[in-house]
């Protein structure tokens, strides 16, 4: 097929395709040309970004391509913002918190994840001189400016990208889902004074449907999945399904089975925990867990076998 | 980075942009996304609010507003179990 569209059997153009084939995106020589062209431009950048802006319709500017390989390399990234850095920035939930501080903190960095700063601009320019303060982003490239060359510049820059990329992967999903399809979140939180990676993926709220007692409890109300991948206790993964007559199904996973036995003795507080919340917990379920796909739209097709390269079959 | 490879990065960019630019140009007339792009770029600078030069990835974001769609009892349940998760790295 390479050799048909004009291609050169070489690694990187075999890479390309791979990773064209495995999302989809034609096998075409105008998509292969310009991979190329974008790839060789843009050494940083991996074909998966490519074929992933190609898979969304997002036009492959260098911004664009930054911001999803913020996204898709997030577990390689080298240069990351020290702790201090991510405190300043109101950017890391401590563990000094409590259960209702922080829901507080958690809410405040999902209403500034969840609006873009060109959306604040757009809808409310009289607030643009607060944003230097209260918008991650543009704080996290303001930092970058001042910081010219610097490490904590790069550091800065590259976390704005991976806001940048999660905030473009939840605009495609609303897109196209006319605001039903899930949401992607991620930020870094404290775990034993260790820094961990924390990402969620949530489905819009909806309407109540259901008439019935008996149909409330098979509507779901709050769907969300939470991931932890800490150096300690490895990836850690909750399930969260609640229904609209108040029922709370959750399923915890783990890689490590040290975690798993730790998981399935500790699990019932974790259920007392949800239960205080007026949830009624049905019993936990703990599972082993060895391969955990990406969250953001688009991720769960990097992880599946491709069918085939050859798309005129 | 080396102020070498800086410099060849944003040589390299300009030159993509450019690229981009000329295509699009070729294939159609601005859009009013566009149009709404550039006066966001503007606004920024402006206000002096940090912003990628970049009118498509401005012109992707400029709507993005999802606060509303979240499940309110969605952040005391994942502080739930993130607090959780903080006691058992404490106690492994």
């Amino acid at each position: 097929m390479l050799i048909e569209i004009g291609a050169t059997l070489s690694p990187a153009n075999f890479a390309l395709a791979e990773a064209l084939a495995k999302l989809g995106v034609p096998l075409t020589e105008t998509n292969m040309i310009e991979g190329q062209s974008i790839l060789a431009r843009l050494p940083d950048v991996s074909p998966a970004v490519f074929a992933l802006s190609k898979a969304l319709d997002l036009p492959p500017t260098p911004a664009i391509m930054r911001a999803l390989s913020g996204v898709l390399d997030r577990s390689s990234m080298t240069n990351r913002l020290d702790i201090g850095t991510l405190d300043l920035l109101s950017l890391l939930p401590h563990s000094g918190h409590d259960a209702n501080s922080l829901s507080l903190y958690i809410r405040n960095l999902f209403d500034k994840l969840g609006q873009s700063t060109e959306n604040k601009l757009l809808t409310d320019p009289d607030t643009a001189n607060t944003l230097k303060v209260y918008d991650i982003r543009s704080s996290l490239l303001e930092l970058a400016a001042t910081n010219t060359g610097g490490q904590t510049a790069l550091a800065a820059d590259k976390h704005a990208s991976y806001i940048e990329g999660q905030q473009l992967l939840n605009q495609v999903s609303v897109d196209r889902t006319e605001s039903s399809g899930p949401l992607y979140f991620a930020f870094p939180i404290l775990l034993a004074s260790r820094e961990a990676a924390c990402e969620v993926q949530l489905w819009p709220a909806k309407d109540q449907k259901s008439r019935t007692a008996e149909d409330a409890d098979k509507e779901e109300y709050l769907h969300a999945t939470i991931r932890v991948d800490s150096e300690r206790l490895g990836v850690i993964e909750t399930t969260l399904i609640g229904f609209w007559s108040g029922r709370l199904n959750c399923t915890l996973y783990a890689a490590k089975p040290t975690t798993v036995r730790l998981l399935k003795r500790e699990s019932s507080s974790l259920a007392k925990a949800l239960g205080a919340l007026g949830w009624s917990v049905a019993p936990i379920t703990v599972v082993k867990k060895d391969r955990f796909v990406a969250l953001w739209l688009g991720g769960e097709l990097l992880d599946n076998p491709r069918v085939r390269v050859d798309q005129r079959i | 980075m080396t102020k070498d490879s800086a410099a060849r990065m944003i040589e390299e960019e300009t030159a993509l942009a450019l690229h981009i630019s000329s295509y699009d140009d070729s294939q159609e007339q601005p859009s009013e996304k566009t149009h709404i792009a550039d006066e966001i770029l503007k606004s920024a600078r402006q206000h002096r609010v940090q912003l990628r030069q970049d009118p498509l990835l401005v012109e992707h974001l400029a709507n993005y507003n999802v606060i509303g769609s979240i499940h309110p009892e969605l952040y005391p349940s994942v502080a739930g179990i993130l607090t959780f998760l903080q006691r058992l790295s404490v106690d492994a």
